[in-house]
């Protein structure tokens, strides 16, 4: 009687094979967050061809820089304002955007849109997660205060929409564009959250190339760089011991917009002070995180400054010294900034290394996630292309510095099994083998 | 000298006070209950049912009853027109009419951040 039981231990065993080829494989990432991202980059809210992915590129970082505007072809959504004869005046300033990236913001209303205006550079969307809340509430935008409605990141693109998005300059919702739904809202901000950073870093690291290792130290000094002050583990927040408990994402004004000879002023183009946080401004801008700095130039909320080099230099300078947040500093620590060349130099090296291990770890972690995924699935295709751009990052940020060439060694080999990769195959072989050559380059710049 | 590490209480409570007065420019674009996070949370919806010109008040009427709001000169009032092809601009405490359709963002001690007046 044995044979009824084997024919139904078998059947069983084809049902449990074709259960298996049925049921797909629950996708490794999270469904808000990719529908999230979905939204970002297709989502047009009926407006006048933008997406939120317009100005916020993954190439470029979630931002855009001015060398990767000249690659775009006229007909991207970018160029609205050269294109579409309703937005021709007073949306956005052709010039200043293919020069220096700049957006024009009307932060501080829309009653004059010939002169009420500042131009902005785009703020890049990583690490978002641990940069943003602050005791005052969430800080958004350069001046911290760029999202309506109740201030979080979840209502930023409705204010970004009705900025960004209108068929003509009479922003009627409804007619000119469309709000994001609740359901749109919820996606969005659990994808920008889920890009980069979700935690700040534990300084000091240990660090294995001199110079950026000397940076660092330059860098938690408060009596030589002072940076860690504002800049709490090369992060957006302020040092707990400093400005309290909790006191997190800070505004401070440091004297930017004091600076000299500013590029877009060189240009003869309008280009209106910029008065920062609240209306009328008080001239305070938003802290940035530095970890993504040395990779997402030119800096500051204006574009004014294009190396990391420059940018650490800035705090020697006296525009930073003579404006309020360079006058609380010297106030507290009994002197202002003054780095010779060498420490500035060390110090964008320490800002540079630290950047180039963050791209190492979040190209691992695109990389893990691709291979969750079957070989041939679309996604994984995504994934290892962005895996990519954080590799050319890491390597244009090292060789910018002259530093680590032997870690920019083993880069280019993850480059060449990630290009494998992408080409087919036993794409999982390939992957592995990009991750070694990650662990490899790592290891390289700390221990 | 001062020690490098601290920077006088006051100072650092001053940089981080002023969060609340932001007044995002966006949000004159934003029709009546729709701003989010605030409208069906924080604000108050409905009729303009009366007003005190002498405090600047209103009485907001809504399905859940009668609040009275005041301004200042930190209100923000935005005069919205909807699809009539009129742009959006800023307002007074004068454009506050009893009947007409608003939302009011305020306080807990009922000063009103902004008003949104439904122009017909």
């Amino acid at each position: 009687m044995q044979y009824p039981l084997i024919r139904i231990g078998v059947l069983g065993v084809v049902l449990l094979l074709q259960a298996c080829k049925i049921t797909p494989v629950p996708a490794p990432e999270d469904p808000l967050v990719l529908k999230g991202e979905q939204t970002f980059f297709n989502e047009l809210f009926d407006g006048n061809g933008r997406s939120c992915g317009s100005c916020h590129r993954a190439e470029d970082n979630f931002g855009i820089s001015p060398a990767f505007i000249a690659a775009l072809p006229k007909t991207d959504g970018l160029f609205v304002a050269e294109t579409n004869p309703a937005l021709q005046q007073g949306f956005e300033n052709p010039a200043l955007m293919r020069l220096f990236g700049l957006i024009l913001e009307n932060q501080d209303g829309f009653d004059d849109l010939a002169g009420n205006f500042n131009m902005r550079g785009v703020p890049h969307t990583l690490a978002l997660r641990n940069s943003i809340a602050s005791r005052a509430g969430p800080r958004t935008g350069w001046g911290g205060d760029g999202a309506p409605g109740d201030g979080s990141l979840r209502a930023f693109a409705v204010g970004a929409v009705v900025q960004h998005f209108p068929k003509t300059l009479n922003r009627v919702a409804g007619v000119d564009f469309r709000l994001p739904t609740d359901a749109e809202l919820d996606a969005l901000e659990a994808f920008q959250l889920s890009l980069g950073r979700q935690q700040d870093l534990s300084l000091p690291l240990p660090l294995r190339g001199v110079i950026a290792r000397r940076g660092q130290e330059i860098f938690l000094d408060n009596t030589l760089g002072k940076c860690n002050a504002c800049h709490f583990n090369a992060g957006a927040n302020g040092d707990p011991a400093i400005f309290g408990p909790g006191a997190g994402n800070l505004n401070f004004n440091t004297g930017v917009e004091a600076l000299p000879d500013q590029p877009a002023d060189l240009t003869g183009e309008k280009n209106p002070p910029d008065d920062g946080f609240g209306i009328p401004g008080n001239g305070e801008f938003n802290t940035p995180p530095l970890v993504e700095a040395a990779d997402t130039g030119p800096f500051f909320h204006n574009n004014s400054v294009e190396t990391i080099e420059g940018a650490v230099a800035f705090y020697n300078g006296d525009a930073f010294t003579a404006s309020p947040a360079g006058q609380l500093l010297i106030g507290a620590t009994g002197s202002a900034i003054n780095l010779d060349a060498t420490r500035v130099v060390e110090v964008a090296a320490f800002l540079r290394v630290i950047n180039a291990l963050e791209n190492l770890r979040a190209a691992g972690a695109l990389i893990d996630t691709a291979i969750a995924y079957n070989n041939g699935q679309a996604r994984q295709l995504v994934l290892i292309e962005r895996a990519g751009f954080e590799l050319e990052d890491a390597i244009e940020v090292l060789r910018g510095g002259g530093l680590h060439p032997e870690a920019v060694s083993e880069m280019l080999d993850g480059m060449g099994s990630l290009d494998l990769a992408r080409a087919g195959g036993d794409r999982k072989r390939y992957l592995r083998a990009a991750k070694t050559s990650l662990g490899a380059a790592r290891a390289q710049l700390e221990n | 000298m001062r020690k490098a590490n601290v920077i006088p209480v006051a100072i650092a409570g001053a940089l981080v006070a002023l969060g609340a007065l932001a007044h995002p420019a966006a949000e004159i674009y934003i029709p009546i209950s729709q701003s989010p996070g605030i409208s069906g949370f924080k604000s108050y919806i409905g009729e303009i049912e009366s007003l005190s010109a002498a405090q600047r008040g209103i009485t907001m009427r809504m399905k859940a009853g009668a609040k009275y709001l005041t301004l200042d000169d930190s209100t923000r009032v935005y005069l919205q027109y909807g699809a009539a092809g009129k742009k959006n601009r800023l307002g007074s405490y004068a454009d506050c009419k009893a009947g007409l359709q608003s939302e009011v963002y305020a306080g807990e001690d009922g000063k009103a951040r902004w008003i949104k007046i439904q122009v017909p």
